[in-house]
């Protein structure tokens, strides 16, 4: 027994350690995924049937995906159905970041189309936005979200072929699903989820959104997925073919126009913004918001021409977490790689696991390469008695070390099944008097 | 070290032991979403398209066709693990209950809270058999509830021949949307709704077992070995 307190009070401070320099890190992450279909020849095929072929890099780091590899910059390359996906890995939020993302992603795909070859072809099908939502304020941030910003976030997002917009609460995230989104329409779309987002994260009190449009716009569950989904004609009428000009019915009656949304939206969102991004993502929404540039719906077919500055993609937490690395008392390497969770084996005197959220990754490392964690996991090396099982994702919760794991899987939060239309209506109305 | 392998290597070894005995959790082969459309295919395709979208979702719920896979987060054999999982603080206001209610009217059930009480009824369940060891228990049922209505303070359930007849509360979990309790089993057989009482933050309790037994089909569930069942509106895989 105090063998086993022992232990469990090194885990602690190694926890401790860990927080702690997570302190210092940027708090709201961002994850970017594309999905393309595959042709070969100009035909559609089944991209599980080749990635495997593709040899892209290292592989079973994700135990609730078999088709997932994990690149070194720390993006995933996996099949997400019939389509291939390329995911960056979640970043922090701070200036420049979603010109980084898209140049990431851009990068990616040109990566794949090398590996693909000539005959294969790449179309984009769908992009899916993460923002990191502490799990408790997941079901509130869902609701305001769809309220009050899912009309100009599908303005934002998709253009005049995509369908509508996906919200779904994930463990630790809020993902939002439109259409293929490439250039100044991914980076548009992707400053303004974020700072919806922590708007929506940010309210404490029900009567704060109050300034802002309530839309009542006929939401869906999500097909075969946990979700809500948010349909380009939820509004009344085709919100991808009247575009600023569509009339949005608003909670309470009446009706708004879409440009208005737009503005109000945008101008919440962006306070929420001040001094986590940089001027230019700023001014390049201000500017699509405005009229001065325009939306994606009003694009015609070929949107590249909107590049901006390309940055060559710097390295990221998941991609420095797959090196191994080698301590005065001890090496470690990945055993397990996710968003919610990083696993390392430690090796020293003896084989233990450190466990890291996936938010403290970043601190983790740099704690570990200056040396601040040797001491409490050497100590914890040096303990002997009751082996302490990981085996349960609330054990996940906090940065600690284990004797063992259990099944890689089972460590992992889980995706609900899909929503039920009474469930929809639930969840979007559950916050009330927004 | 001496002659042990490099860290990376065994790395490798943990992961490849992993993918054999437990293999993966394939969760993520399904769309959420409509696919896009092609372009220059808004009008009469586009009007298709949606008509067949709206179909296939109107299909989905009459029928009930298969939903994503749940993957337990059960404990493996462990003495660190508490025999019910960690008590998750009920929010004020209730929060949306995520778990799929089942698609079929003829399971949704009448509220049984008096008018002037907490109301509420059980939006859907699932109950599921794990033959993981659970502390003292070999095996055990884990049981799903997803709670439409005010938010009680804990559900206490009673299942003969699970827990050794003891109650177990299930709580809210946040990460689920669902009030969740696992029930140990010490072997096969016949086990039987008790009772299922909601405990509300002013003290009262609603009896909610026929409810429960109604929604279940009746109060009996069967354990096999090694047949890992589940019952109620647990997703297929």
């Amino acid at each position: 027994m105090f063998a086993l307190r022992r232990s469990a009070a090194a885990s602690s401070a190694f926890g401790a350690a860990v927080a702690a320099a997570h302190r210092s890190q940027p708090s709201a992450l961002v994850g970017v995924e594309h999905e393309f279909r595959v042709l070969d020849d100009g035909r559609p095929i089944d991209a599980r049937t080749l990635i495997h072929g593709l040899g892209p890099s290292q592989r079973d780091l994700d135990p609730s995906d078999p088709y997932a590899y994990r690149l070194p910059d720390g993006s995933v390359v996996t099949c997400d159905g019939n389509e291939i996906e390329i995911a960056i890995p979640p970043v922090p939020v701070r200036p420049g970041f979603a010109a980084a993302a898209e140049a990431r992603l851009a990068a990616l795909r040109g990566d794949l189309e090398a590996r693909l070859g000539g005959q294969r072809t790449l179309v984009g099908y769908s992009t899916h936005l993460s923002i990191s939502v502490p799990d408790e304020r997941l079901a509130h941030v869902v609701s305001a979200f769809v309220r009050h910003y899912a009309a100009a976030q599908m303005l934002l997002l998709d253009g005049a072929q995509g369908v509508g917009l996906l919200v779904r609460p994930r463990p630790g995230r809020l993902e939002l699903g439109g259409a293929y989104a490439t250039d100044r329409a991914l980076r548009t779309a992707l400053v303004f989820a974020v700072g919806a987002t922590l708007e929506c994260l940010a309210r404490t009190d029900v009567g704060e959104g109050s300034a802002l449009p309530v839309l009542a716009p006929r939401v869906e569950p999500a097909r075969d997925r946990f979700g809500v989904y948010v349909d380009r004609t939820a509004f009344g009428g085709d919100l991808y073919v009247s575009g600023r000009e569509t009339a949005l019915p608003l909670r309470g009656g009446g009706l708004t126009d879409a440009q208005t949304g737009l503005a109000r939206t945008w101008a919440a969102a962006r306070a929420t913004l001040a001094g986590r991004v940089g001027g230019p993502e700023l001014d390049e929404v201000d500017a699509v918001v405005a009229g001065r540039q325009p939306l994606p719906c009003e694009y015609g077919a070929d949107i590249r021409s909107t590049a901006g500055t390309r940055r060559r993609p710097t390295q990221t937490a998941y991609g420095l977490a797959l090196a191994a690395r080698q301590r005065p008392d001890f090496a470690l390497a990945p055993v397990m790689l996710t968003w919610q969770l990083a696993v390392f084996l430690v090796a020293g005197q003896r084989r233990v696991f450190a466990a890291v959220p996936g938010s403290q990754l970043a601190g983790f490392l740099i704690a570990l390469d200056a040396g601040e964690l040797d001491a409490s996991i050497a100590s914890y090396l040096g303990q002997r008695g009751l082996p302490r099982t990981m085996s349960h994702p609330e054990q996940a919760r906090v940065a600690g070390l284990w004797d063992r794991i259990g099944a890689r899987r089972r460590l992992l939060p889980l995706d609900p099944p899909p929503m039920a239309r009474g469930q929809v209506a639930s969840l979007v109305n559950a916050a009330g008097a927004h | 070290m001496g002659v042990t392998a490099p860290v990376e290597r065994q790395a490798a070894d943990v992961i490849a032991a992993d993918v054999a005995r437990y293999g993966h959790d394939d969760t993520r082969q399904r769309k959420g979403m409509p696919p896009p459309l092609p372009m220059g295919c808004l009008g009469l395709t586009g009007s298709v398209v949606l008509v067949t979208i709206i179909g296939l979702l109107v299909g989905f719920f009459i029928f009930g066709q298969p939903i994503t896979p749940l993957a337990t987060a059960g404990p493996s054999p462990t003495a660190t693990l508490p025999p019910t999982p960690a008590p998750s603080p009920t929010p004020s206001p209730p929060p949306p209950p995520p778990l799929s209610p089942r698609p079929s009217p003829s399971a949704s059930l009448t509220p049984s809270p008096s008018a002037a009480g907490p109301q509420g009824e059980i939006g859907a369940y699932c109950v599921r058999v794990e033959h993981s060891e659970l502390g003292e228990f070999l095996s055990y049922l884990e049981w799903f509830l997803l709670w439409l209505g005010d938010s009680p303070e804990y559900f206490e359930l009673i299942v003969r021949g699970a827990n050794d007849g003891d109650p177990v509360t299930l709580e809210f979990d946040p990460g689920r949307g669902t009030w969740y309790g696992r029930l140990g089993l010490r072997g096969t057989g016949t086990k039987q709704i008790v009772s299922l009482v909601a405990h509300w933050p002013d003290g009262s309790t609603t009896d909610l077992t026929g409810e429960m037994i109604e929604a279940f089909g009746g109060d009996e569930i069967e354990v096999r070995y090694p047949q890992e069942d589940s019952y109620g509106d647990c997703p297929a895989g």
